[in-house]
């Protein structure tokens, strides 16, 4: 991957992981993917801290693909540090979540997500979810800055 | 003395006596002890002798012998009754016109001076030749004798003319003298009575002072007796008795001297009737003052007027409103037998016209002084002359303003109500009126106060049985009353009590919530309040109070009740913690029900999510490899994939449903009232795809409403109806009927098909979650949606069951119950 990431993807269980990156590969939308596998390397990476000491904190991803159960800091938390934050609360933020639990969805719209997609059991389904968000957070969106 | 001297003819033979006996005639002429005066017929004084002269006053002849008509100039003479005599009346002229002058008795009195005589005279005209004539006129002076006789003619004229009578008795009682007074008083005259014994002429009425015979004591005896006048009336006399004595000193007859007191006795009898009234009217008022019984009242009023005023009867008379009678109250006297055989109406008949009648209805004192003079009163005359009745008057008692009865009062004789009587009777009537209205006026108090007595021990008893506290006390909070709970509770005593004020019963913190509800009660009539009760000893009480603003006896003021709510506080305290317990249990309870929910949410999620994200991998790798390798596969190769897939997909919806299924107890429940018409209407609109082309015939019965949650109520339906439907494929027509029965209490639905139904030995097993009577290749399903049916009616307090047999339709049917107050809803 070269340049800044278009699309950072927090995803810890592999299968997700695997299945989200060829669902995004799919799109064909963008190949400047991120990933994070846990909350505390999701934020260290927007923040450019850590191993990412060197990323440039003006490049930002375009869209966050957030999964909620994380290792060390869950989605939730890392949704709030992004949204508390100024410079980083325009960045839109899909939640991606194998539960249709109503209080995760609720949770999380409280805490500013933008977006929402249930992980389908059909990778098909799944490759169309993210297809949409996609298109509408990386081409269709213009970030108010 | 005095000679009877008449008209005479002088002697003849004047001139042949000689001179010696005319000079002896002349010297007894002049020295003759009466005066002898003559006068010629000229009216000329022609001779006076010695005696004459100085009679007279004459000092000689010169000067007596003057003209008749000077005289009266010097003299006046005067009858014996003093009337003056003209000149032409005295003696000497009336002798000189020839009258017959008698024995002629006069005053004469010298002018300008203070002598008087009185002279005695007689005289005569003598005819001396053919036209002479001289009158002579013998004078003696009486004035000596006058006294004597004059005395005895005024003794006589003082008798005579007396008003007193006088009689002269002899020793033997008859009358001697009888004067002017004597026939004036007694009516008979003298020449009747002289000679008669005088105890036949002044005869005694009988009783009294009898007649005294004549005594012949020397003594002057006076006494009053009553005697009977000659036309039957008797008279008050007052007599005086005086003995005629002899030269000797012995009584020779008697005087008796009467005067007549009838006037003053009549005035002292009636001094003596008003005084005795009077009495009678002290005694009355003294009755009415001592307020006895009205019967005694009257008794003793009817007794004073005849024992005291010594009327011969009284009587009060109270008219009986039926009958107008004048019922006999009361009497005194003769009045009982009287009152017996007369009846004495209000009324206008005759018998209500006498005095009673009269004073009833006039409403004014009514006097009759002659019963048997006046002919109103005739139906009693009888009555009236066997008791001597011969007078009355009546007077009107009022009772309240209207009169109720007479007070008649009857005398033995005429006339004895006079102005004063009368007035002093009405008097008295008015008294006993105004006696009677205090009665009834004090009656009337009597009763409301014994009425007042009676409800003030009633209430006494009242609040003293009532088992809380009573107080009442003013605006100013003084205490004015309260009962005896009130002292035991507080422990002060009841002078302590009267100087407290409400607030110092309570203790100071409850100070101000007291003083509100104080002020609450003055200003909106009422309020309550619970308070503690700070007694003397310092304790307290926990009370529920109320106060009422009342007036008692004319003072506003705040009437409290209170009742000692210990027992409910304890009860209250008790129930507080048994709540705080059951909180706490609950809490724990609800903890523990929390941490299992919570445990099941945790349990869910982690299937929802763990399950499935294995469960996506397999999905997704499989579609991967189908996609990007599928047609390098062998054809039995990419079959098992397609069937890793497909089961894949299966036990995700498996998934879903069980979760769907856990949410289903953890969601709120709203009940309200449901159409189930419209509702099953719109579950059949919505099921629609699932059948279409399919010949179903759907039999809805109208379903009415029923009571609960509507979003879960419609998972049964679209459960339910979905059943129906998907069972029923194949049959044609499909039959799928609907309806409703209302229950006693609950609203039971039934939802019929002629599917496959199935075995009744498995109908328990229908509602329980994944079993499935069916093979998944015959009816598609997780076998989630019955359990769901059942779990959802249970939750609404209901019940489901289910009939059937294979390949012959099932029925089911659940029951919701109805609330209690709903009444069974409608079925046509």
């Amino acid at each position: 991957m070269n340049g800044p990431a278009d699309i950072l993807v927090v995803e810890d269980n592999p299968d997700d992981l695997d299945m989200t990156l060829r669902a995004i590969e799919r799109t064909r939308l963008t190949d400047q993917v991120e990933v994070a596998r846990d909350g505390s390397d999701a934020l260290q990476y927007i923040f450019c801290e850590g191993r990412h000491a060197g990323r440039r904190f003006a490049d930002l991803p375009k869209v966050i693909l957030l999964d909620l159960s994380l290792p060390k800091i869950d989605g939730f938390e890392v949704l709030k540090r992004l949204k508390g934050d100024a410079r980083t609360s325009a960045i839109p933020v899909v939640i991606l979540t194998s539960s249709r639990e109503y209080r995760d969805v609720v949770e999380g719209y409280q805490l500013g997500v933008n977006s929402y997609i249930v992980k389908p059991v059909s990778f098909e389904n799944f490759v169309d979810a993210v297809k949409v968000v996609g298109v509408y957070w990386l081409l269709l969106n213009q970030p108010s800055s | 003395m005095s000679g009877s001297a008449t008209e005479g003819e002088a002697g003849a033979g004047e001139g042949r006596s000689g001179s010696a006996l005319a000079a002896a005639h002349a010297a007894v002429i002049e020295n003759l002890p009466d005066g002898l005066i003559i006068a010629d017929s000229r009216s000329q004084m022609v001779y006076w002798n010695l005696a004459a002269r100085k009679l007279y006053g004459f000092s000689s002849s010169e000067q007596a012998n003057r003209s008749l008509h000077s005289l009266p100039e010097i003299f006046e003479l005067s009858t014996l009754d003093g009337s003056v005599l003209t000149s032409a009346d005295w003696p000497i002229p009336r002798l000189l016109r020839g009258e017959l002058l008698g024995t002629m008795r006069y005053r004469i009195r010298r002018r300008r001076t203070d002598w008087s005589r009185l002279f005695q005279c007689t005289g005569a005209r003598v005819r001396f030749g053919r036209d002479s004539a001289v009158a002579f006129l013998m004078t003696t002076d009486v004035t000596a004798q006058r006294s004597d006789e004059e005395a005895r003619m005024q003794l006589a004229a003082i008798v005579s003319s007396s008003e007193d009578a006088i009689v002269g008795v002899a020793l033997d009682g008859t009358i001697r003298c009888w004067n002017r007074g004597a026939e004036k008083l007694f009516g008979h005259p003298c020449h009747e009575v002289l000679g008669r014994p005088l105890a036949q002429i002044a005869g005694s009425p009988g009783d009294g002072e009898a007649f005294r015979p004549v005594s012949l004591a020397p003594r002057v005896d006076r006494f009053d007796a009553v005697r009977i006048r000659k036309d039957g009336r008797p008279i008050d006399l007052s007599v005086t008795i005086s003995p005629i004595l002899d030269q000797d000193g012995h009584v020779i007859g008697e005087s008796r001297i009467a005067r007549d007191i009838t006037a003053r006795r009549r005035g002292e009898r009636e001094l003596l009737r008003l005084n005795r009234l009077y009495g009678a009217l002290s005694q009355a008022n003294q009755a009415i003052i001592r307020r006895p019984e009205r019967a005694e009242l009257f008794d003793r009023i009817c007794r004073a007027l005849v024992e005291q005023a010594g009327f011969a009867m009284a009587w009060i008379g109270w008219e009986d409103p039926a009958t107008h009678r004048l019922e006999p109250a009361a009497f005194s006297g003769e009045g009982g037998a009287y009152l017996e055989t007369v009846r004495i109406y209000s009324d206008q008949r005759p018998e209500g016209r006498g005095p009673s009648g009269a004073a009833f209805r006039s409403g004014n004192p009514s006097v009759c002084n002659d019963l048997m003079a006046n002919q109103d009163a005739a139906p009693w005359h009888d009555a009236c002359n066997r008791y001597g009745f011969r007078a009355s008057a009546s007077f009107p008692i009022a009772l309240a303003g209207q009169v109720r009865g007479v007070l008649s009062v009857y005398a033995s004789e005429t006339q004895a109500f006079r102005d004063r009587e009368v007035e002093l009777l009405a008097e008295a009537a008015a008294d006993l009126s105004f006696a009677l209205d205090n009665e009834a006026r004090d009656a009337q108090g009597r009763l409301a106060a014994a009425a007042a007595l009676r409800e003030q021990a009633f209430s006494s008893t009242l609040l003293e049985s009532m088992p809380g506290i009573f107080y009442f006390f003013d605006e100013n909070g003084r205490f004015l009353r309260w009962n005896s709970n009130f002292m035991a509770v507080t422990g002060y005593r009841a002078e302590e009590i009267g100087r407290m004020h409400p607030l110092e019963f309570f203790a100071e913190a409850e100070k101000e919530l007291v003083r509100e509800r104080i002020q609450e009660v003055f200003a909106k009539g009422e309020s309550q309040l619970e308070a503690k009760i700070l007694a003397k000893d310092g304790g307290s009480i926990p009370y529920f109070l109320t106060g009422r603003r009342i007036v008692i006896d004319g003072i506003p003021g705040m009437l409290g009740m209170g009742v000692d709510i210990t027992d409910r506080k304890r009860a209250e305290l008790r129930v507080l913690e048994l709540n705080e317990e059951l909180e706490h249990r609950v809490v724990d309870r609800t903890a523990e029900l929390q941490a299992a929910n919570n445990e099941l949410e945790a349990f869910s999620y982690s299937v929802s999510h763990d399950l499935r994200a294995p469960l996506r991998a397999v999905n997704g790798f499989a579609d991967i490899v189908l996609q990007d390798y599928g047609a390098q596969l062998p054809e039995e190769g990419r079959r098992l994939l397609e069937r890793i897939r497909g089961r894949g997909l299966r036990m995700g919806e498996l998934i879903d449903d069980l979760l769907s299924f856990s949410k289903l107890g953890r969601l709120p429940m709203s009940r309200r009232e449901i159409d189930v018409d419209r509702l099953v209407g719109a579950v059949l609109l919505e099921l629609t795809p699932s059948h279409e082309g399919r010949p179903i015939e759907f039999r809805i019965e109208p379903l009415g409403r029923c009571h609960g949650d509507r979003t879960l109520l419609r998972q049964v339906w679209v459960n339910l109806l979905g059943n129906a439907i998907k069972y029923t494929r194949g049959r044609d027509p499909a039959i799928i009927e609907v309806s409703h029965t209302a229950g006693q209490n609950e609203d039971v639905y039934r939802v019929q098909d002629n599917g496959a139904g199935f075995d009744m030995r498995f109908a328990q097993k229908l509602f329980a979650v994944f079993q499935r009577l069916h093979l998944a290749d015959e009816f598609e399903g997780t076998g989630v949606g019955l359990a769901i049916v059942k779990r959802v009616v249970e939750r609404h307090g209901g019940r489901v069951w289910a009939e059937g047999a294979e390949q012959r339709g099932a029925t089911f049917h659940f029951a919701i119950p109805r609330p209690v107050s709903d009444a069974p809803a409608a079925t046509p």
